[in-house]
């Protein structure tokens, strides 16, 4: 009793080393930083976004660069910060819609609710006073119902969230060749090996792998293989029994009913009488 | 309101912003800045007489005001010496309080409110609005709170001095000194007292801060005076 080893399994664990509880620390850290980094961002595309847009005139046709900026600073918003952003642009006298140049709707003064014939009778005053028509609403609300609930800390580094702007009904003009041929272009993939890749590193994210939170920063991971080398033959799985291969299942051999006997006594007797 | 149009509209204009303004210099006067009797303790009429144009509606850019810490509060603020910097000087400075009259209120107002407090060498910003931040513009003050400390206060919220209520006990801020006392004396760390929110009314009357403890003094019935310690999350 006196060189009892306590058994692994209810050992106390070995505090964490300190430079170990280091480690973990900046890596908790590290995360909470690139949180708070993507929150800085969106406020400042918010910001960007609260006086858009610079070069467009009607909002049916957006001036592609416009649409493509706002298209590339809306990604990462949540419905809630698209609901900020809607507040922000009517504080500064502009329609809720990004890409909409145009002032909203001032309804004049009265109560809290409205009548807009347009909007289904009676509404919050609010909301007839965020768009400048019931166009510009559909166009919002049309990016909104895209936008995910997922935190955007989650949905970084995917590249392939796309959000698509509202195409009008009426763009009756026809496209021409040239229009044609930069869409088909755009649209094949001239990279099928770099998307190869990306998919690796969209699957290596989803895994959690933290290398893949921030791009260009890859940790290298120091691996030791340790080799043991097998002296002794693996079991062929065939005995020399001349009492009959036929007895062996996987390279052991079935007791017969006497060594049965011999070996467990009574209740192998018991079992073979069941057995009749 | 403005339907009224005449001078009912008007003078209840006053009176609420009288009642804002004594409550503000109470506040900052509470806080121990440098503050005259006199200088908070204005009645109504004198009000009328200093801040009114001549057709009775408020000029509201002549509310504005500044003042600078007093002594007790700057030897207060000095923050702990260490080895960076072995002889800090103090954490605080002249503060200054507008009264601000926008319809709305987004990230652009902030962003000037903190352009003109930097430039202007405070320390300090209060902005008095009669209308909600929008919730971006909240958002934007939490940026910038390292580079200035900013406050809002609702017009609405300041009409009555709520540490005048008698229900609302008396809070003492302690000095860091009085702190590392008390925690020495009843053999604490700082996690074990009891706490109290920064967004809670009197703490963001009184402006404290994180890891700041607040002292409240109750009156008891059976112990005559009875004062619990929180500390500041």
């Amino acid at each position: 009793m006196d060189d009892y080893i306590i058994p692994k399994s209810i050992r106390q664990p070995s505090r964490p080393s300190k430079e170990d509880a280091r480690a973990l620390a900046v890596q908790h850290a590290t995360i909470l930083q690139h949180r708070k980094d993507l929150e800085a961002q969106i406020l400042s595309s918010l910001v960007y976004l609260s006086t858009f847009p610079p070069n467009t005139t009607v909002a049916s046709q957006p001036n592609p660069t416009d649409a493509r900026e706002f298209r590339n600073h809306i990604r990462l918003f949540q419905p809630s910060d698209y609901d900020d952003l809607i507040a922000e642009r009517n504080v500064n006298d502009l329609c809720g819609y990004v890409l909409c140049p145009r002032e909203n709707r001032k309804t004049g003064r009265g109560g809290e609710w409205t009548l807009a014939p347009g909007a289904g009778g009676i509404v919050r005053r609010k909301e007839v006073e965020m768009w400048c028509t019931q166009k510009c609403k559909r166009r919002a609300l049309y990016v909104k119902v895209q936008l995910s609930e997922t935190a955007a800390w989650e949905r970084a580094g995917i590249p392939d969230i796309e959000i698509y702007l509202y195409e009008e009904p009426s763009s009756s003009a026809p496209e021409t060749e040239e229009d044609a041929t930069a869409r088909k272009l755009s649209e094949m993939k001239l990279e099928d090996e770099r998307q190869s890749m990306r998919d690796g590193a969209k699957l290596a994210l989803e895994r959690g792998e933290v290398g893949s939170l921030q791009p260009g920063a890859k940790t290298a991971v120091g691996v030791m293989l340790q080799e043991h080398v097998v002296e002794s033959a693996p079991p062929t799985g065939v005995f020399e029994d001349e009492d009959g291969d036929h007895m062996m299942v996987e390279g052991y051999r079935i007791l017969r009913e006497e060594e049965h006997m011999v070996t467990s006594g009574t209740s192998a007797q018991m079992n073979t009488y069941g057995n009749r | 309101m403005d339907d009224f149009g005449g001078n009912d509209a008007k003078s209840k204009e006053v009176v609420r912003l009288w009642r804002a303004w004594r409550t503000v210099h109470e506040m900052i006067a509470d806080r121990e800045y440098e503050l005259s009797e006199d200088e908070v303790k204005i009645s109504l009429d004198r009000f009328r007489e200093e801040y009114c144009s001549p057709d009775g509606s408020v000029n509201r850019a002549k509310l504005n005001f500044s003042a600078r810490p007093s002594e007790s509060m700057m030897r207060k603020s000095v923050p702990a010496p260490t080895a960076a910097n072995p002889n800090p000087g103090p954490d605080c400075g002249p503060v200054w309080v507008e009264f601000l009259s926008d319809k709305t209120f987004g990230i652009q107002q902030i962003r000037a409110f903190a352009k003109y407090i930097i430039t202007n060498n405070y320390k300090a910003g209060i902005m008095v609005c009669h209308v909600a931040l929008s919730s971006a513009a909240r958002k934007s003050l939490v940026s910038v709170e390292n580079m200035v400390k900013i406050e809002c206060f609702l017009e609405d919220d300041l009409l009555v001095n709520i540490t005048h209520h008698e229900l609302v006990p008396k809070h003492v801020v302690l000095s860091r000194e009085e702190k590392a006392a008390l925690l020495k004396r009843y053999r604490l760390k700082e996690t074990q007292l009891p706490r109290i929110l920064s967004k809670d009314p009197v703490a963001r009357y009184l402006g404290l801060q994180r890891s700041q403890v607040v002292k409240i003094i109750r009156t008891s019935e059976t112990a005559g005076r009875y004062a619990s310690y929180r500390l500041c999350v």
